[in-house]
């Protein structure tokens, strides 16, 4: 119920902007419009969120969305530069990325996808089947190798913050699956 | 007067790496190559000509925003869309490509 009300609360706002009037009425009408569509978007029960938790979460977005803006921005400017250079540097190849993901959240493999395909030179071309690999495809082989592995478990703390999944929580689940 | 000015070079610079893009597109070798050029720098590009935008115009501000947003965020999964339409249908790598962990997964799906 949080969720989905927060949800339809962010909704409306992005439809007063696009809307261009900016009036209690009209925030209203996107509420009675965004409800519906965060109603069949969002699964309340498997994804369970308190209130106490929001303002965390809203942090450790917000930062993500920042970092990931600053990341796309500086790899344009460096994809346009090896482009433009002489030698392009290429050593190209498909590198087999682990997400190193515990929890099956199928959120947090896409996140992190949309995150590699950000960077300069890296660019997500398939999942495995059960969705604990990535296959990237690389401009420089031998410098993608370098980060990989190292960005992704960084990402992945902000990711377990942003939904919700405590490594305590983790380590419980765990156990109860065994 | 000033804000035309500003307005103007950051319509340059993004006239500058849109052609950038152009050219990765004919300089690069192969398929999920051009894809890096065609999404990236093309992000950018359309990115710059939005904060221009914003300089002409101050009232746009909150819409460019948005789209600025939705841009930046979408442009990604459309080439990992193409991407993924590329290898499934069996599009090869240039060959000079130094590895393939992805050879092993079409050996899985069609077995000789």
């Amino acid at each position: 119920m949080v969720f989905i009300t927060f949800a339809s609360a962010i909704l409306a706002m992005f439809w007063v902007v696009l809307t261009g009037s900016f009036t209690i009425y009209n925030y209203i009408l996107g509420l009675i419009i965004g409800y519906p569509i965060a109603l069949i978007s969002f699964d309340e029960e498997r994804h369970h969120v308190s209130i106490a938790r929001v303002p965390a979460i809203l942090g450790n977005a917000i930062y993500y969305i920042l970092y990931l803006y600053w990341r796309i921005f500086t790899s344009g400017i460096q994809m346009a530069l090896r482009v433009l250079s002489p030698d392009m540097g290429l050593n190209t190849g498909i590198i087999a990325v682990d997400t190193e993901d515990d929890t099956d959240d199928v959120r947090i493999a896409g996140l992190s996808a949309h995150s590699i395909s950000a960077m300069p030179g890296d660019l997500v071309v398939d999942f495995s089947e059960d969705n604990q690999v990535m296959y990237v495809h690389s401009l420089d082989v031998a410098a993608s190798l370098n980060y990989l592995y190292k960005d992704q478990d960084h990402r992945l703390v902000y990711f377990h913050r942003i939904f919700n999944n405590d490594a305590d929580d983790r380590k419980a689940k765990a156990k109860n699956d065994i | 007067m000033i804000f035309e000015i500003i307005a103007a070079f950051w319509f340059g610079l993004g006239v500058i790496i849109s052609i950038a893009s152009i050219v990765g597109m004919y300089r690069l070798p192969d398929v999920y190559s051009r894809i890096h050029a065609a999404g990236k720098i093309t992000t950018v590009g359309v990115v710059c000509f939005i904060i221009g935008a914003g300089f002409l115009n101050p009232q746009w501000i909150p819409k460019l925003l948005v789209l600025a947003t939705f841009i930046v965020l979408v442009n990604p999964v459309s080439g990992h869309a193409i991407a993924k339409a590329a290898i499934s249908t069996g599009v090869p790598m240039q060959e000079g490509a130094v590895r393939n962990d992805y050879a092993e997964v079409i050996r899985e799906k069609n077995p000789q």
